[in-house]
């Protein structure tokens, strides 16, 4: 009996160590990258992305006419120059040798046909708009796009960051079309992944990583524990702020910080009786503790806002009035526009209001502190956490009082008009508070035609004091851009729009301490 | 099957009792609606007042279940969740059993086209798949124990309508309903005070299931946000919320997780327990 227990032992010890020997090797250790993102994309077509993920994706497998750098200015991609002959006509000279995955190079007709197929409206493309000050695009040479615009358009340039495409590309669905950038797709599988392998004819820097394989995993306990494992090597924002620590016990896991640009965002319906009045929405935003919320909710890797601009972003004013937390100011003032409390610190509030948000746990735990923190001050809220469709289209319809989601990538202050704008109503514009002021429709008009950077920079100032005085939202901080990497990654610049671009600038450098239960033989 | 006297009432709680199981859930169930009765009583915070400098602090002398991410008193919550689930669990079997014994006993007792009526309407519904129905009637209606309530029966009453028609079905043709009728017994008073009686006992089992099956059905729903409104204390919700925190405070989901264990688990013991005592076979 005792041998056959001893024959068993050995056995199994010699199975175990087998299979310890085979481990499988992780995919870094073999050259390829593994990216998770915090989600699907809807669309990997340049022409048709909208989300955050698609828009990431391309940055990585298409080559855009040009790009922006940290600080938002527009630099080369595939055009090597350009100019603005007048405030209405703008050439781009290609650069030579840049090709498509495919092989064929990349030519002026492209160009044309990218930005001619956006604007037609039988495509449906939801950029159409953007591209709207375009009145006909000229192709004299074949390194040539020359851009004739309706009226002066200040963000052209900025929106030229748009992944060309082939000429002749239909819209194919799921599967992807080529682009010149850095990668190409070699497998696409919608939700779950897409896999990535190096562009040879890339006109830029060759990539280091040959490989790169990008996962989309929503749940962020799976990103947690896929990056502690090793199976997942960088992560830009999707890690949980309680978890950093936990993740950076792991030896070969590193982070870095970085400013952000995405602001979120506290927006009131100026339509509803009560907010309407802005001496109550002052009193909200005055309810409200954002040092508290950024050192808790957030553990310190945020800033509070002063506007939807980003602090290091060129056209951020400066000497913005900063509303400070002071509920004691915030309900005399609620007592001035007449909203006494009837029972003074009793349960009975001064009114109710009902704020929106998605199912998302984190909006729901930032919801249910703003709930407290606005309680404190003598207003009721009741949360409705919605389906994230109803929300959005309670949102666009007007049909809220409060709501709160987060700006992502802005890359031109002419958002201002996009947003503000009393003609920007939804479905054309994101005006959602139905906010009217003829001194800001003048003000963003202006912004939009002025070619000059230093004198649209002092138009944005004034919109920025504009709004910081009648606060139709109430800019409530901004997140910092935190990568979880592993520690063999260099090369990669975070910038504060979460620009993916730089992952062609990644190399895996020597090797690390060895993982946990890998002991040498 | 019999007529069945007080005495054989006095014998079911004895066989009932004597499973251990049984005896073991009851004592759960009474101390829970005890908890639910007091809980504004027995807690010691207020459930939604936060403390977000010790969000997801772990068990302490002020705090003996620990802290959730924005500091509100784990136990308070729990606590006060009780009543939630409580009322969803005994809401819908309420609910569902009313519609159910109406339209089984209709079917069942009176036939014909009725019967057709009723049962072809429970093939339609049955024909949903119950949790995303509610889902879908909760994300249309919005978030709110009442809204959970009407998702949660509308569906509900189906099973009940088809167990009490079969059961109505079969008593109806016994001998002592015969005689009832020979009697001269007017058919309302037949149902009432012969029929349904003798038809009870797998009712009562199906219901104590069903109030287990309730608060799991509420629990799913306000894990998914679909629930009660925030910050009302569901114990799916906290679930969810303490979900995002497992690998470094793992008591956040974990409390209310054996909660939602041990309740839906006292529930199915007695339900087994009756279902011995009652000497029901499925």
């Amino acid at each position: 009996m005792r041998d056959a227990a001893r024959i068993f032992l050995a056995a199994s010890l010699l199975a175990a160590s087998a299979v310890a020997g085979c481990a499988p090797k992780l995919p870094i250790e073999e050259g390829t990258l593994v990216i998770a993102l915090p989600g699907a994309p809807t669309s990997i077509d340049p022409r048709l992305a909208t989300d955050a993920y698609g828009e990431q994706i391309l940055q990585i497998t298409h080559a855009f006419l040009v790009k922006r750098d940290t600080a938002g200015n527009p630099v080369p991609d595939l055009a090597e120059s350009w100019e603005e002959r007048s405030p209405t006509e703008i050439v781009f000279r290609l650069r030579k040798g840049a090709r498509f995955h495919d092989g064929r190079e990349v030519t002026s007709a492209d160009v044309r046909y990218t930005f001619e197929w956006i604007l037609d409206p039988k495509n449906r493309s939801p950029h159409r708009m953007t591209y709207d000050a375009i009145s006909r695009i000229e192709t004299p040479d074949p390194r040539t796009v020359v851009f004739q615009l309706k009226e002066p358009f200040a963000p052209f340039l900025v929106g030229m960051s748009r992944g060309i495409v082939p000429a002749g590309s239909g819209a194919r669905g799921y599967s992807p079309v080529p682009g010149a950038g850095p990668y190409k797709v070699d497998d696409f599988r919608p939700d779950e992944a897409i896999s990535l392998s190096r562009h040879d004819g890339y006109h830029g820097r060759t990539p280091a990583i040959a490989k790169v394989l990008v996962k989309f995993l929503p749940d962020s306990n799976v990103r947690f524990l896929e990056l502690k494992k090793g199976s997942v090597n960088f992560v830009l924002n999707g890690v949980d702020p309680d978890l950093l620590p936990a993740a950076l016990k792991n030896p070969n896991l590193a982070m870095e910080e970085a400013p952000g640009s995405n602001v979120s965002y506290l927006g009131f319906n100026l339509r509803d009786p009560i907010l309407s009045d802005v001496r109550v929405r002052r009193a909200v935003a005055m309810a409200i503790d954002r040092e508290t919320i950024v050192r808790t909710i957030w553990k310190g890797h945020a800033d509070p806002a002063d506007s939807i601009l980003a602090p290091g972003f060129w056209a951020h004013a400066e000497g913005l009035p900063r509303i400070r937390h002071d509920p004691a100011e915030a309900k005399r003032l609620l007592d001035r526009a007449g909203y006494r409390d009837p029972d003074g610190d009793g349960p009975k509030p001064r009114f109710t209001l009902t704020f929106k948000t998605s199912q998302n746990e984190l909006r729901r735990r930032i919801a249910a502190v703003l709930q407290e923190q606005l309680r404190q001050a003598g207003i009721a809220v009741e949360v409705q956490s919605l389906e994230w469709g109803t929300f959005f289209s309670d949102i666009k319809k007007g049909n809220f009082q409060l709501y709160s989601l987060t700006w992502v990538g802005i890359a031109d202050p002419d958002i201002y008009h996009y947003a503000f704008h009393s003609a920007q109503v939804p479905p054309d514009g994101a005006n959602r508070g139905r906010y009217a002021n003829p001194e800001l429709d003048r003000l963003v008009l202006a912004g939009r035609r002025e070619p000059s950077r230093a004198k649209r920079k002092e138009i944005y100032r004034k919109v920025q004091h504009l709004l910081s005085r009648d606060l139709p939202v109430f800019p409530l901080w901004i997140n910092r851009n935190l990568l979880l990497r592993d520690r063999r990654l260099a090369g990669f610049a975070i910038t504060p729009d979460e620009d993916y671009t730089s992952v062609k600038d990644l190399r895996i450098e020597g090797r690390t301490a060895a993982p946990a239960g890998k002991g040498t033989p | 099957m019999s007529e069945r006297g007080p005495a054989s009432r006095g014998r079911i709680a004895a066989r009932f009792l004597r499973h251990r199981g049984a005896a073991a859930g009851l004592a759960v169930v009474a101390a829970l609606l005890l908890v639910a009765l007091l809980a504004p009583l027995l807690s010691p915070f207020d459930p939604n007042a936060q403390d977000l400098d010790s969000g997801l602090s772990g068990a302490s002398a002020s705090h003996w279940l620990g802290q959730d991410k924005l500091g509100r008193d784990l136990l308070s919550r729990l606590l006060h969740g009780s009543r939630i689930s409580v009322s969803v669990g005994l809401g819908t079997v309420a609910v569902s059993l009313s519609i159910g014994l109406l339209a089984g006993c209709a079917s069942g007792f009176y036939g014909g086209r009725t019967d057709h009526l009723f049962m072809r309407l429970c093939d339609v519904l049955m024909a949903f798949p119950g949790i995303l129905l509610a889902i879908a009637i909760t994300a249309v209606l919005g978030p709110s124990l009442r809204n959970v309530l009407i998702a949660l029966s509308l569906l509900g009453w189906v099973g009940y309508a088809r167990l009490i028609r079969a059961q109505v079905m079969k008593v109806k043709e016994m001998e002592f309903v015969e005689s009832a009728r020979a009697s001269g017994s007017p058919p309302a008073r037949i149902l009432v005070s012969h029929v349904l009686p003798n038809a009870l006992s797998p009712i009562i089992v199906e219901s104590t299931f069903g109030i287990a099956r309730a608060i799991v059905a509420e629990a799913g729903l306000s894990f998914l946000g679909l629930g009660v409104a925030p910050p009302a204390p569901s114990w799916g919700a906290m679930i969810n919320e303490g979900r995002h925190f497992l690998f470094v405070a793992p008591h956040v989901a974990a409390v209310p997780g054996l909660a939602i264990m041990a309740t839906v688990m006292a529930f199915n013991l007695i339900g087994d327990g009756l279902r011995d005592a009652m000497d029901v076979r499925d």
